[in-house]
C-alpha cells in the first residue's frame, strides 16, 4: 500500500458523520435545507446499513431490507456499541434522484446510481452528463459534511445533539419491546 | 458498471501540480509509452499492466486526441493481465506424467531434476494455450480542476494505478480526504473531537 504524506481522517469521524446523518434524515423527515447554493434536500437511508466493531474495520453486521434503518436489529447494533461502516442513501433535489452508498473511512462512494438523462449519446455527451451529476453528489456529500462537522464542534454536540442521538437508540429499541 | 454507464464506484484523488501548457503535443506521447502491450511470449507468466483507450481494451493509439480527450477531461483505462493455470487441475496432471515417467524408466519415483523438468514442460505447453485474467479499470482526469477518479476501491488495483500515473505523467495522486472540503480550522476543530458513545446498557 502506498503511504501518503496527508494526514489520515480519525477512525472515528467517518462512523459518527454517518451516524448522524442516518439521525437526522430521520428526525427531519428525511427534508433538510444545506443553505448556500445547495438549497434544499431529501435525503433518507434507503435498503443497507453494514456496521464494523469499534476496534477494526470488518463488516460485523449488515442489515439489508427495504427498511434497513427502522428495524430493531439496526438500532440494536447501535446500542451495543457497534458504528456505522456504511449507509446506502437515496438523495433527491429538485427532481433528480440518486441512489448510493457512502462507505468507509474516506467516504468513498460507491454503486451509485445516478439520473443520466443522456442514455444513447455519443462519449462527450454521457461523459458531460455523468461527470457533471457525479460533481453534483459530490458537492451535496461535501455540504452534508460540513453541517456534521459545524454541529459537531459546537457547544450543542453533548448537551443536545448526542443525549437525543442516544434517545432516538433507545425509544427504537423500546418501542419494540413493548 | 463503469464510469460511463451503470453503477459508479470510484476513488477520487488530488492532481499534485498541473498539467503543462502543451500537454496536447506530449500526453499522447506519454500515454503510448507507457500503453499495454502484448507480452513477447505466450508463456509468460508476470502480469502486465498499460493504459488503453475507453472504447475498446484493444485500441492503444493515443495520438488522436479526441479518442480520449473531451473538452478539458481525459478519460481512458488501466489494463492489466495476467495468465494463471488452474492449480489444481495442474498437479494433478503433473503427476500422472511422473507417474508415466516411472513407469516408463521401470522406477518407483522420479528425481527431483526430473520432476523439475516435467513441470517445466507442462507449464510451458499449459501458459501457449490459456488466455489471460483480463481487467479494465476506467480513469477520467478533470484537467482543469486537478481531479482524478479510479474506478475501483481495490487497495492494490489503486496502488498500481498511482505508480503508473506518476509514471506517466510525473504528477503525484493525493487520495481525496473527506476533510479537504472544510475550512482548515473547522477540520482542525473537528478532528480534536473524541468519540460520541451511543452504548445503551442492556443494548443489544
Amino acid at each position: 500500500m502506498i503511504e501518503d504524506d496527508a494526514r489520515p481522517l480519525l477512525a472515528h469521524l467517518p462512523s459518527e458523520f454517518l451516524t448522524w446523518l442516518w439521525f437526522v434524515t430521520e428526525e427531519n423527515g428525511g427534508r433538510m435545507n444545506l443553505g448556500g447554493e445547495v438549497g434544499s434536500v431529501e435525503i433518507w437511508v434507503d435498503d443497507r446499513i453494514a456496521f464494523r466493531s469499534m476496534s477494526d474495520d470488518k463488516n460485523r453486521a449488515v442489515i439489508t431490507s427495504e427498511n434497513a434503518s427502522s428495524t430493531r436489529e439496526a438500532r440494536a447494533a447501535l446500542a451495543a456499541g457497534r458504528v456505522v461502516k456504511e449507509l446506502r442513501l437515496m438523495l433527491k433535489r429538485d427532481d433528480r434522484e440518486f441512489s448510493f452508498i457512502l462507505r468507509g473511512a474516506t467516504l468513498d462512494i460507491c454503486q451509485a446510481k445516478l439520473p443520466g438523462t443522456v442514455k444513447n449519446g455519443g462519449l462527450a455527451e454521457v461523459l458531460y452528463d455523468r461527470m457533471y451529476l457525479y460533481e453534483e453528489l459530490h458537492f451535496v456529500n461535501a455540504a452534508l459534511l460540513k453541517r456534521f462537522a459545524t454541529e459537531r464542534t459546537s457547544e450543542d454536540w453533548h448537551e443536545v445533539t448526542a443525549p437525543r442521538m442516544r434517545s432516538w437508540v433507545a425509544a427504537a429499541l423500546a418501542v419494540d419491546t413493548d | 458498471m463503469g464510469l460511463l454507464k451503470g453503477g459508479l464506484t470510484v476513488r477520487r484523488y488530488r492532481v499534485e501540480g498541473e498539467p503543462p501548457e502543451g500537454f496536447r503535443a506530449s500526453y499522447p506521447e506519454f500515454l503510448g509509452a507507457y500503453a499495454f502491450t502484448e507480452p513477447a511470449s505466450r508463456t509468460s507468466k508476470q502480469e502486465r499492466s498499460g493504459w488503453v483507450l475507453s472504447r475498446n481494451l484493444l485500441d492503444t493509439d493515443f495520438q488522436e486526441l479526441e479518442a480520449w480527450l473531451v473538452d478539458n477531461w481525459a478519460i481512458f483505462q488501466l489494463r492489466v493481465d495476467k495468465k494463471s493455470l488452474p492449480a489444481g487441475l495442474f498437479k494433478a496432471h503433473l503427476e500422472k506424467r511422473v507417474e508415466a515417467w516411472c513407469d516408463e524408466h521401470n522406477r518407483e519415483r522420479a528425481p527431483k531434476n526430473v520432476k523439475d523438468e516435467i513441470k517445466d514442460q507442462l507449464e510451458f505447453e499449459w501458459l501457449q494455450r490459456a488466455l489471460p485474467r483480463v481487467q479494465t479499470t476506467e480513469v477520467v482526469w478533470n484537467l482543469s480542476e486537478g481531479y482524478v477518479l479510479f474506478h475501483s476501491l481495490s487497495t492494490n488495483a489503486n496502488d498500481r494505478f498511482r505508480k503508473l500515473f506518476l509514471q506517466t505523467f510525473g504528477l503525484k495522486l493525493v487520495p481525496h480526504n473527506p476533510l479537504d472540503v472544510l475550512s482548515e480550522s473547522l477540520a482542525d476543530d473537528l478532528e480534536s473531537t473524541g468519540g460520541t458513545d451511543l452504548r445503551i446498557e442492556g443494548g443489544a
